[in-house]
């Protein structure tokens, strides 16, 4: 099992909600974002340009690197679900994990003093629930689901996207599993 | 002078205020000459507020009296705790500041009838009828009935950009301090004084 | 945060204590929905979940709220909504802060100290009542009833109707809003004008029929001015992202590169308001290439019908054959073509094309009654003539080009439609354009069929009788009330009858003489449509007391000075009015700087309202919690005109309030509309009774033009020749008397001649091409962040955006040494303003953008000194609000006009730039109880 989220950015307007709504479910502070949209471009030079949003959070790495450098073991993922997540009981904020993310997508939490990032919403999938951003994607275009089944939400989306279609984050030998799904007609999808 | 003209309803009141401070009064006082204005029966705010505006904008000066009625210096409250003070200061007196003085003298009726006379010269009749009319109280509607009678107002679309509707007449001599409504339109002092003079000429 | 000026907590309930001020101390009672008894404050906690409606915008999508021991905890889209299918934007989730926010006005409050002190005194509702009626009987008492007025807009709240006539109610005639002819009026009111129906505007729901998922046939959408992804993020956006989704193509016409523009397959980023150009320049290349729908446009269009040169007016067959007998009844009148068939002239009588006597030709000349006259579609072929590709791609800063792609786009195929957008309502063109782009689809027969724009839905929608339509103000709605107006489509002689037959005959002679002396109405007599004044003539009249002067004001939401246009001029009037009543969830600019009383409102979780609709599933708008002594928007109102007629003793005329009367009252409407036994039934059972749905086959329906009505005939559309009106005949005879509206009285016509019957180009006012002062031309635009003037009270909102960015092309901001980020100062004629730089090529570099703004923060209690926060990032400090004025609605210039920038020293004063700054914002209202409705 590999539980992810598949973004369209065919669909995604870029609208934040989804990052509002992340805070909101997960009482977020200001100024702290656990999944924050970024807009890409515009590209080129007017009147011939090109743009697309970039909802960008934990990336679901197969091969994490926040994993390797926690020395308490607070990063970690999760046996069943393969989720990486944080146990913040045995995190003491040294924030090591935050430099070693390619992605700048943990954050610190000063009044707990320890490191949060995305956890996909355990709170809401454990009771059948999608995680709030999926549920309330303005566009529909974000999807979660396991990566290993073919049957599933986000294994659709991504094979009826076609192969070309589907990007995930540069990749620095930590496997982003996070796919998001953009067409050349659209945009170009940018590398860095 | 901002404070005086930010709500129409309390212009004149506190125009007047002005004036009645130009000497010294004590708080009573003061509250007590507001409440007889006419203006007062439909202010939106009780004497002291409207005499807080005036001390908080500069056109009075606030002056802190212990109980044998003298004004309590920087120097008296010198080294003294907050409660110490508070037990010193008995009352309250105003006084109209040199600004204060200035926008009564600017606000002078007298001034206003007159630039509204020499800025409106085509309406002058009008407005010695209207001003005749209310030698005694009149009711808005009894004013309107007179100017559609004597054809000097408009009602309705017209082809004149000018055409004005009877309130035109009111408001303007309200403003200018000629008309006081006092449960009805009525000729200030001003007012009258203005009606003698335009007859006379 | 609101100044409980001079008393302590601990002396307020000493005097009240003395007072007896029963309302502060009165203990919370419990709303009926939740079950907060304080005996089990210690229980476990209590989860429910309600559906209700969210009111973030004015699409309303049905949502889910959490509940926690009846504090409203967590919102979320309903999945079986058809429309934002489970999702909801952040404008719908802000509520849960919004509701909750310390900014919240929970109780009537009075003005303590000078206005713009932001000084405020609690009082009770009684108190409120009494003086808001005392001061506006007296002003009345002493200056007339003109002196009153009322207004509407700005965001949050939708007192249209009650904003027309509870002025009316005191005999008064002045009301606006900043909307009307600035916003949607003009579209709304030119599909009225030209066939009786339903516009193409996405934003007030009524072009739905792209969405139609039950037919899906939309291939070609134009978004003209319009950007549904962001003004209408989870109903229209979510919409147009499906349809995207399933291969519908897009041209998007917006100076801006919007995320709808982004996802084009065709963007054509316009020079501001010169859309008038555009659209020609698509009629010319259509006319030419033929590529318009000749079924259609010759039998379903009045393009064929000769012109009076004289009148303007169709010719009708009995002025060119005296001796015509009409077989059609004196309703539907009989007009002149050039018949291809015969080769002659023609009567043309109404029918369906295949009963049809004649072949008419669309573009012809010919000598009628001795005078050269052309055909409708010839004036507008010749209309369209000099705009060629080229010459159009100069005046609108386009790739001619583009141009032709994008029309090819719309013409190359069978099911396509114009969707348009406010910003055509923002500029003096405001009448033209929506001529213009209406005009296309009816040219392009994309009307009444599947998968187009022009549209209309629902078992109504199919005539049965005449007359058709009977569109004077608000579909006949205010004349039906008043006895006033001519229903178009109808003979003279029907309308005299049914004037006649009216019983309230000083109704009628009254409510004549409030429409002939509405400010500015004689000018702009479109502004009839929703009965408003034109908003720079009252501001005249304020200013000037002529012709008389509004000068108590009942202000029923919103915030006026980060809404109207040039705000300046309307702060410097203030001080002319006498009184000023607002009324709002939350302490705005405008009650901050002019208020002198503020109604606490209800936001939206705890509104009983009439049920919305999202096409053809209607959802229930539920009272979620209550807070305070909060009341819904039309409450007030009607509690002051009670009032008034008290202190006069009199009984005063009737004020449309519409179900908000009490809570039982909007409950039973809601209990009947879904079909419960009792309002605990429906509350219990929303799974069971909400959404209502009429079933696809009843909603989605066609050709209603075609069906056969009452006297034979086809229904046809709602004007006066049932065709699609592309030449808008009645707006020539609108201008010249205010027919229909003021029937049977006629006003003097416009003092600036006929209103245009057929698209225009007008360079604006305010040209970049011949500005040396100010070179640049500001256009502006909604983000998604934000609707109207709500939510720059919302944390979250301005954590994203916390100062509004004025985007700039990088080559103008390189020639004044900008860079991103950069603050930068924004001036026009009117006035100057402070923003950051956003540096985009998403822009022509003769044009900037900017959001309209606010900040609420300049007058938090944190500041040294407060102002009311509508000086430092409004756009509306720069717009005109002065003539030329669009010539039937007088909209004024919201965008397109000209400006100048530079950069500056830094941020304005009292404004928050970083996220953390806004923790103040954030809700702390939670433990408040939830509290019975207080009438």
């Amino acid at each position: 099992m590999h539980n992810c989220l598949v973004i369209d950015l065919d669909r995604c307007s870029g609208c934040h909600s989804c990052e509002v709504h992340c805070k909101m479910q997960n009482k977020i502070d200001l100024g702290v974002y656990w999944n924050k949209v970024l807009i890409v471009g515009p590209t080129g030079t007017f009147p011939d340009i090109e743009q697309y949003a970039l909802p960008m959070q934990c990336q679901q790495c197969a091969d994490a690197p926040c994993v390797k450098v926690c020395p308490t073991g607070a990063s970690y993922r999760d046996k069943k679900t393969n989720i990486v997540l944080i146990n913040k009981a045995v995190c003491f904020g040294c924030r090591y994990c935050m430099m070693a993310c390619p992605y700048g997508v943990r954050w610190y939490n000063e009044a707990e003093k320890v490191v949060e990032k995305c956890t996909l919403c355990p709170q809401l999938t454990s009771a059948g629930e999608k995680p709030a951003c999926v549920h309330n994607c303005c566009t529909g275009a974000r999807s979660y689901g396991d990566l290993d089944d073919p049957n599933s939400d986000v294994s659709q989306v991504i094979a009826a996207a076609g192969a070309e279609n589907v990007h995930s984050l540069p990749d620095e030998g930590n496997h982003p599993s996070t796919h998001y799904i953009l067409r050349q007609e659209t945009a170009t999808w940018r590398e860095s | 002078m901002a404070v005086v003209m930010k709500q129409p309803l309390h212009r004149e009141i506190l125009y007047k205020t002005l004036g009645f401070c130009r000497e010294r009064r004590g708080l009573t006082d003061v509250e007590q000459e507001i409440a007889t204005y006419p203006e007062f029966k439909h202010a939106t705010q009780n004497q002291y507020r409207l005499i807080s505006f005036l001390a908080d904008g500069g056109g009075l000066d606030r002056l802190e009296l212990d109980d044998v009625g003298e004004i309590v210096t920087q120097d008296t409250k010198a080294g003294l705790s907050e409660d110490e003070i508070d037990d010193l200061v008995a009352s309250y007196a105003f006084v109209t500041t040199e600004a204060g003085v200035a926008v009564f003298d600017e606000l002078d009726p007298r001034r206003r009838i007159l630039d509204l006379l020499d800025t409106m010269p085509e309406y002058l009749d009008t407005f010695a009828r209207v001003l005749e009319f209310c030698a005694s109280a009149r009711t808005y509607m009894e004013i309107e009935d007179l100017l559609n009678e004597s054809g000097l107002c408009w009602s309705g679309v017209t082809e004149d950009e000018d055409a004005v509707h009877p309130s035109y007449f009111v408001n303007n001599l309200e403003k200018a301090g000629a008309l006081v409504w006092d449960e009805g339109w009525l000729l200030s002092d001003e007012g009258r004084a203005i009606l003698k003079s335009i007859r006379e000429s | 945060m609101l100044e409980e000026i001079t008393m302590t907590r601990r002396t307020f309930l000493k005097v009240a204590a003395v007072t007896g001020a029963a309302v502060a101390m009165s203990a919370p009672t419990v709303g009926s929905l939740i079950e907060a008894d304080p005996a089990f404050a210690a229980s476990p906690t209590q989860k429910n979940k309600v559906k209700t409606t969210c009111h973030g915008c004015i699409q309303a999508c049905p949502c889910i709220v959490t509940l926690e021991d009846g504090v409203a905890v967590w919102l979320e889209g309903d999945p079986q909504a058809p429309l934002n299918k489970g999702s909801l934007c952040l404008k719908g989730l802000n509520q849960l802060h919004t509701v909750y926010s310390p900014r919240r006005v929970l109780h009537p409050m009075k003005l303590a100290g000078p206005r713009g002190s932001n000084k405020w005194e609690k009082i009770s509702w009684d108190e409120a009542i009494t003086l808001a009626a005392t001061q506006i009987t007296t002003t009345i008492d002493k200056y007339g009833p003109y002196s009153f007025f009322a207004t509407v807009g700005g965001g949050g709240a939708y007192s249209f109707m009650q904003a027309l006539t509870f002025p009316s109610a005191f005999g008064a005639p002045t009301t606006f809003e900043p909307g009307c002819a600035q916003c949607y009026l003009p579209r709304y009111a030119m599909a009225q004008y030209m066939y009786g129906g339903d516009n193409q505007s996405i934003a007030d729901n009524s072009c739905v029929e792209p969405w139609n998922e039950y037919k899906k046939a939309t291939k070609v959408l134009v978004l003209w001015a319009a950007q549904p992804g962001v003004s209408q993020t989870s109903e229209s956006g979510r919409a147009i992202a499906e349809l995207r989704a399933r291969g519908c193509k897009t041209v998007v016409i917006d100076p801006h590169f919007s995320p709808d523009a982004a996802k084009a397959d065709v963007w054509l980023p316009i020079r501001p308001a010169t859309d008038g150009a555009l659209a020609l320049s698509w009629f010319r290349y259509i006319f030419e290439n033929t590529l318009y729908d000749q079924e259609f446009t010759k039998y379903w269009t009045n393009l064929p019908f000769f012109i009076n040169p004289d009148t303007k007016l169709p010719y009708e067959a009995k002025e060119v054959w005296p001796d015509y007998v009409a077989k059609t009844p004196a309703n539907t009148p009989v007009y002149v073509c050039y018949d291809n068939k015969t080769k002659s002239l023609k009567p043309f009588a109404f029918s369906l094309p295949k009963k049809s006597a004649v072949d008419p030709e669309i573009f012809a000349t010919a000598k009628i009654n001795g005078k050269q006259a052309k055909t409708a579609g010839q004036i507008y072929k010749e209309a369209a003539d000099p705009y060629t590709l080229e010459k159009t791609g100069e005046i609108c800063w386009l790739d001619p080009k583009k141009i032709e792609a994008a029309i090819r786009t719309y013409t190359d195929t069978d099911v396509a439609g114009i969707a348009n957008g406010v910003a055509l309502d923002q500029t003096p063109i405001s009448s033209q354009t929506p001529l213009g782009l209406m005009g296309l689809d009816m040219i392009m027969g994309y009307v009444n069929k599947p998968g187009v724009t022009l549209t209309q839905q629902g078992p109504t929608s199919v005539p049965k009788t005449r007359p058709v339509t009977f569109h004077n103000c608000f579909g006949g709605l205010l004349s039906m009330m008043w006895g006033v107006g001519a229903g178009v489509g109808m003979s003279p002689e029907e309308n005299a009858a049914r004037i006649a037959a009216f019983p309230d005959k000083a109704t009628q002679k009254w409510q004549l003489k409030l429409f002939e002396d509405r400010l500015g109405i004689r000018n702009h007599k479109g502004l009839f449509s929703w009965n408003h004044s034109h908003i720079p003539s009252v501001l005249d009249a304020i200013r000037t007391g002529k012709p008389y002067k509004p000068r108590v004001w009942f202000d029923m939401s919103g915030n006026k000075l980060a809404m109207l246009g040039n705000a300046k001029s309307w702060y410097e009037v203030i001080p002319e009015i006498d009184f000023i009543s607002g009324q709002y969830p939350m302490m705005t600019s405008f009650q901050v700087e002019a208020c002198d009383l503020v109604f606490p409102i209800q936001e939206w979780l705890e509104w009983a309202g009439v049920p919305m609709a999202q096409m053809n599933y209607q959802f229930m708008t539920t009272p979620v919690i209550h807070l305070g002594e909060t009341v819904s928007n039309g409450l007030p109102a009607q509690k002051v005109l009670d009032k008034a007629g008290e202190i006069w003793g009199k009984k005063m005329p009737p004020y449309l309030i519409g179900g908000e009367e009490s809570q039982e009252a909007v409950n039973q409407a809601a209990v009947a509309t879904f079909g419960a036994k009792s309002w605990d039934d429906l509350l219990a059972n929303q799974d069971k009774y909400v959404p209502k749905v009429v079933p696809d086959e009843q909603y989605w329906l066609y050709g209603q033009h075609l069906a056969i009505v009452d006297d034979g005939l086809p229904a046809g559309f709602g004007t006066e020749s049932r065709k699609c009106e592309v030449y808008a005949s009645l707006l020539i005879k609108m201008g010249r008397t205010g027919y229909p509206f003021t029937y049977p009285k006629e006003l003097p016509p416009s003092e600036n001649g006929d209103y245009s019957p057929i698209c225009q180009h007008i360079e604006p006012a305010e040209s970049p091409l011949t500005d040396t002062e100010y070179p640049l031309v500001l256009t502006s635009g909604r983000l998604p962040y934000f609707h109207h003037g709500t939510m720059r009270h919302a944390a979250f909102s301005r954590e994203i955006c916390p100062v509004p960015p004025v985007n700039i092309n990088p080559k103008t901001a390189s020639k004044h040494g900008i860079k991103n980020d950069d603050w930068v100062t924004i001036s026009s004629r009117r006035g100057e303003i402070t923003s950051r730089a956003y540096l985009t090529e998403g822009l022509n570099p003769g044009v900037i953008w900017m959001e309209r703004f606010w900040n609420p923060e300049a007058f938090d209690s944190s500041q040294k000194k407060i102002d009311g926060g509508w000086t430092q990032c409004n756009v509306n400090i720069l717009t005109k609000n002065t003539a030329p004025f669009n010539e039937v609605f007088g909209s004024y210039t919201n965008r397109g006009f000209t400006v100048k920038i530079a950069k500056a020293d830094g941020p304005p004063p009292n404004i928050w730039t970083e996220a953390k700054q806004f923790e103040p914002f954030m809700p702390t209202l939670q433990n408040e109880p939830n509290t019975k409705w207080v009438f």
